[in-house]
């Protein structure tokens, strides 16, 4: 009884050290195990239309990490927010060729490529590191749930007819989703904007 | 005990009196010159205006009032704005969808209608024209009423 203390503190600092070794950033997703091997949740192919009319696949972002959302440039709601936050993420990565953007439009019937183009010069960001993508609709609506497990669907009943979530989405190299922050909550991109530079020390130490 | 009771008793006197006074010195306000009552309800509108702006216009014009990049115009010093509050107060009901030009940039988005009161246009005006360094002063919700009359006509 008297080693107690000096039991529980011997834990602790096994725990301690456990937490340190698990600095990495968590995968989300359902997990599955083949034999031995783990296979995570990844991001589907896919091939979508930017705003210089250039086709864009998981090629494009090869060998990169990348940041990923949902909106519409005429959303009334919470997409200039999302996109003001966005524009922080923009600043960071601007000069950083492991790190791009990758925003879909929800309303593709009416943000053409042209429409994202506008939009995008408006914002003043370059194309090569921030691709606004456009596409069918309903595809673009299966890639946001079932890739990015994110809601985006079409509502006339909300406020400029669609609804969708304000999610930012950190997507590893591996096409894997390791982090969800809400990007109309600053304080929620201040957690992605380190979390990057975290995910970008795990290929410096690999 | 009984001595305890008259003590409260006392102190609740006191609390009355207390609130007695407070009541006086409000009657005072009343009695003071208009333009401290132009303050006061200054003040007032400011406050639910912010709450109508955070409802409405924030979104797109940020908490700040800088606007977004060349998406969305500054409402802090901005020209069109302060030049000509009766034309803002009919933008900020039925929307904004031909292009405007705001400290010599021009803007194309479109601006959606606003299911709004005049009261609510008079203090989110308020609030717009005397925050972020702006100074247009009161807007009340007469001068509200007649420019909406105005602007009905137009739209």
């Amino acid at each position: 009884m008297k080693n107690l203390p000096v039991v529980f503190l011997i834990l602790l600092l096994i725990r301690c050290n456990q937490t340190e070794t698990s600095t990495q950033l968590p995968i989300y997703g359902n997990t599955a195990y083949e034999g031995t091997d783990t296979i995570y949740h990844t991001v589907a192919d896919f091939s979508l239309t930017d705003q210089d009319s250039l086709q864009v696949t998981n090629e494009t972002f090869s060998g990169q990490i990348y940041v990923s959302d949902f909106f519409f440039t005429s959303c009334p709601t919470i997409c200039p927010v999302m996109k003001q936050q966005m524009l922080r993420v923009y600043e960071k990565i601007e000069n950083n060729d492991q790190v791009s953007i990758l925003s879909h439009t929800i309303d593709p019937d009416y943000d053409t490529v042209e429409v994202l183009k506008d939009f995008a010069d408006k914002l003043g960001v370059n194309s090569n590191k921030w691709k606004f993508v456009t596409g069918d609709a309903d595809y673009i609506y299966d890639l946001g749930e079932t890739s990015y497990m994110v809601m985006a669907d079409e509502d006339e009943n909300a406020a400029g007819g669609f609804i969708h979530s304000g999610a930012f989405l950190l997507v590893d190299k591996e096409r894997r989703i390791r982090g969800v922050y809400d990007g109309t909550v600053a304080e929620q991109v201040d957690i992605l904007l380190n979390d990057i530079d975290k995910l970008l020390k795990e290929y410096d130490q690999n | 005990m009984i001595r305890i009771n008259r003590l409260f008793g006392v102190l609740f006197l006191g609390m009355l009196v207390a609130c007695g006074g407070s009541n006086k010195g409000e009657k005072k306000e009343g009695n003071q010159p208009a333009d401290s009552r132009t303050g006061i309800r200054l003040k007032q509108y400011k406050v639910q205006g912010s709450k109508v702006y955070n409802t409405y216009c924030s979104n797109c014009h940020q908490q700040d009032g800088k606007g977004l990049a060349a998406l969305y115009p500054p409402l802090s010093g901005s020209d069109y704005l302060l030049e000509n509050l009766p034309r803002a107060a009919c933008i900020i009901k039925h929307g904004q969808f031909k292009e405007i030009e705001v400290n010599g940039v021009k803007y194309n988005q479109m601006m959606p209608s606003n299911p709004i009161t005049n009261l609510e246009i008079a203090e989110v005006l308020t609030y717009i024209g005397n925050t972020w360094g702006n100074e247009a002063g009161l807007i009340g919700v007469k001068d509200v009423d007649k420019w909406m009359e105005e602007c009905e006509e137009e739209n």
